[in-house]
């Protein structure tokens, strides 16, 4: 992790010391004010670190239930077996290090009139500023016939652990000419170009184990990310193994029947040997619970600050908030939390927070070695974000020699990269 | 000897003196530069690191960067940035690596 100039950290002292009234003065001595983060994932446990190390003085807690992390960036190539879940795992020793408060508990409420975390325990964590980064909740209800209990049979594998391995034993066990249908949830979802990676790559897997298989995507959308990358990619390595069919071309699954492998859209029954079932998304739980998300399920945020619009105090960063036209990405929760973080610093330091410009990449495997990414800039003026046209867009149609397996180089480096920023 | 209150505005103008030569970390470019990060990574160790270049050179190849027609990622994101907001970049970068 970063460590600045002695000189600077005196410097934000000298500033603390200087504030003659206001927020400092009702500090518990010798901190600069108690920052509680709830979600150790990309956006979380990036901003824990970030925040420790601008600001030393800031008392920093990070709340994660679980003891180790496991990262979705990558783990496509885990379904497709050319990857370990445990080169996922990522642990939290690296903020114990730095001086931030490990509280290994789920968060359970937050009243945020007095400022207190509520854990399953019964434990409560008092703050000054709250930031909430809990990811995703799938909404399994909100697909009929499918449950917690039906991804037994139809795994979503869209958070990484045992459903990821449970999605690679099935792929591995189906007959040679098997069927795989992969589900689509209506957007927004979290890794918008996450379901076509993870196509192309079983394709990839197939086309060694299993000749005869076939791919189908049933989407709810109309496009989708990287879409005539995909597309082109798809026709030239795979033929047509790999198909896909759009929400209006009756493409959306109303219903499943995970123990009978059937799903349903308006006019078709299909019976796959394999059924990746992706569920539609919400803001984490305890996003509602803190009543920082709207009708949609995500979370509106001030984009200078992350915070809440609907809450004063609390921000939201990652996949809860809504911040499109960024997109549900880690690099995005990554680059959010370091944004934020510089924001919360500013605010605790009693300075006016200031707009900035946040990027996001999200590279894709093609197959293993083989890479597109998607870029876009944005800036934070007014609260909003803006995309910036120029600095936006995909790996080009025609791309020259090599490129592909340099994007899936830089695809390995920016995964190095970001898991160490996050979890050291 | 000093105030207590003396001492603290002497830190104080100390810093400030030095601010001009030194990016603030919590600045609109050192916020930026934080992006860098992500994927060019802390330590030095990934493949494309900007790990102890001086802000002169790191400002050079940027520019360059964006001038240029290649296909990465970095050659169409750097087209976010303009002159000034380029040299506050370099110069955040530079001063972390000095600071580690």
């Amino acid at each position: 992790m970063k460590h600045y100039p002695r000189r600077d950290v005196l410097a934000a002292l000298a500033a603390v010391a200087l504030t003659p009234m206001g927020a400092m003065s009702a500090m518990p001595q010798g901190s600069a004010g108690r920052l509680v983060i709830v979600g150790g994932g990309f956006a979380g446990a990036t901003l824990a670190r970030y925040a420790k190390s601008l600001a030393p003085d800031l008392s920093v807690t990070l709340i994660e239930a679980k003891k180790s992390y496991l990262a979705c960036p990558m783990s496509n190539l885990v379904i497709a077996g050319q990857r370990e879940l445990d080169e996922q795992r990522f642990g939290y020793q690296s903020h114990s290090f730095a001086g931030i408060h490990l509280v290994h508990g789920m968060a359970q409420d937050v009243d945020a009139v007095n400022r207190i975390v509520t854990l399953a325990d019964g434990s409560r964590v008092g703050y000054d500023r709250l930031v909430l980064a809990p990811g995703v909740a799938l909404k399994f209800d909100a697909l009929a016939g499918y449950s917690e209990q039906g991804a037994k049979h139809m795994p979503h594998a869209w958070q990484a652990g045992e459903q990821t391995l449970l999605l690679r034993r099935q792929l591995q066990a189906m007959p040679e000419d098997g069927l795989v249908v992969i589900s689509v949830p209506p957007a927004p979802y979290r890794c918008p170009p996450g379901p076509y990676e993870r196509a192309s790559l079983m394709a990839s897997y197939c086309q060694q184990a299993k000749p005869k298989a076939q791919i189908l995507i049933l989407d709810s959308n109309d496009r989708f990310s990287k879409q005539a990358l995909f597309q082109q990619g798809w026709r030239r390595r795979y033929g047509d193994r790999v198909r896909w069919q759009s929400g209006s071309n009756d493409g959306r699954v109303i219903r499943v029947e995970p123990k009978a492998m059937q799903l349903h859209t308006d006019f078709e029954t299909y019976r796959p040997d394999v059924a990746n079932v992706i569920p539609p998304q919400q803001a984490g739980l305890i996003a509602h619970r803190a009543g920082v998300a709207d009708r949609t399920g995500w979370c509106p945020v001030d984009s200078v600050t992350f915070e809440s619009t609907l809450q004063p105090n609390i921000h939201v960063v990652g996949d809860a908030a809504i911040a499109a036209p960024m997109p549900k990405s880690a690099f995005a929760a990554n680059a959010q939390a370091k944004v934020c973080a510089i924001a919360l610093v500013r605010l605790f330091r009693g300075l006016m927070p200031l707009p900035t410009t946040l990027a996001n990449t999200c590279y894709s495997y093609l197959a293993p070695g083989h890479a597109i990414s998607v870029s876009g800039a944005y800036h934070t003026q007014g609260g909003g974000f803006t995309s910036i046209a120029e600095a936006s867009g995909t790996s080009p149609l025609e791309s020259p020699e090599g490129l592909a397996a340099r994007e899936a180089s830089h695809a390995m480096d920016w995964f190095r990269a970001i898991t160490e920023e996050t979890f050291g | 000897m000093l105030k207590p209150n003396a001492m603290v505005l002497l830190v104080g103008l100390m810093a400030s003196a030095q601010a001009d030569t030194q990016p603030d970390p919590l600045g609109a470019t050192a916020a930026m530069a934080a992006g860098c990060a992500g994927c060019h990574g802390e330590s030095g160790l990934t493949v494309s690191s900007l790990y102890g270049i001086d802000a002169q050179t790191l400002e050079a190849q940027m520019r360059q960067l964006r001038e240029g027609d290649g296909h990465t990622a970095m050659h169409r994101l750097i087209k976010a940035y303009d002159d000034d907001a380029i040299r506050g970049i370099a110069q955040a970068l530079a001063s972390r690596q000095i600071a580690q």
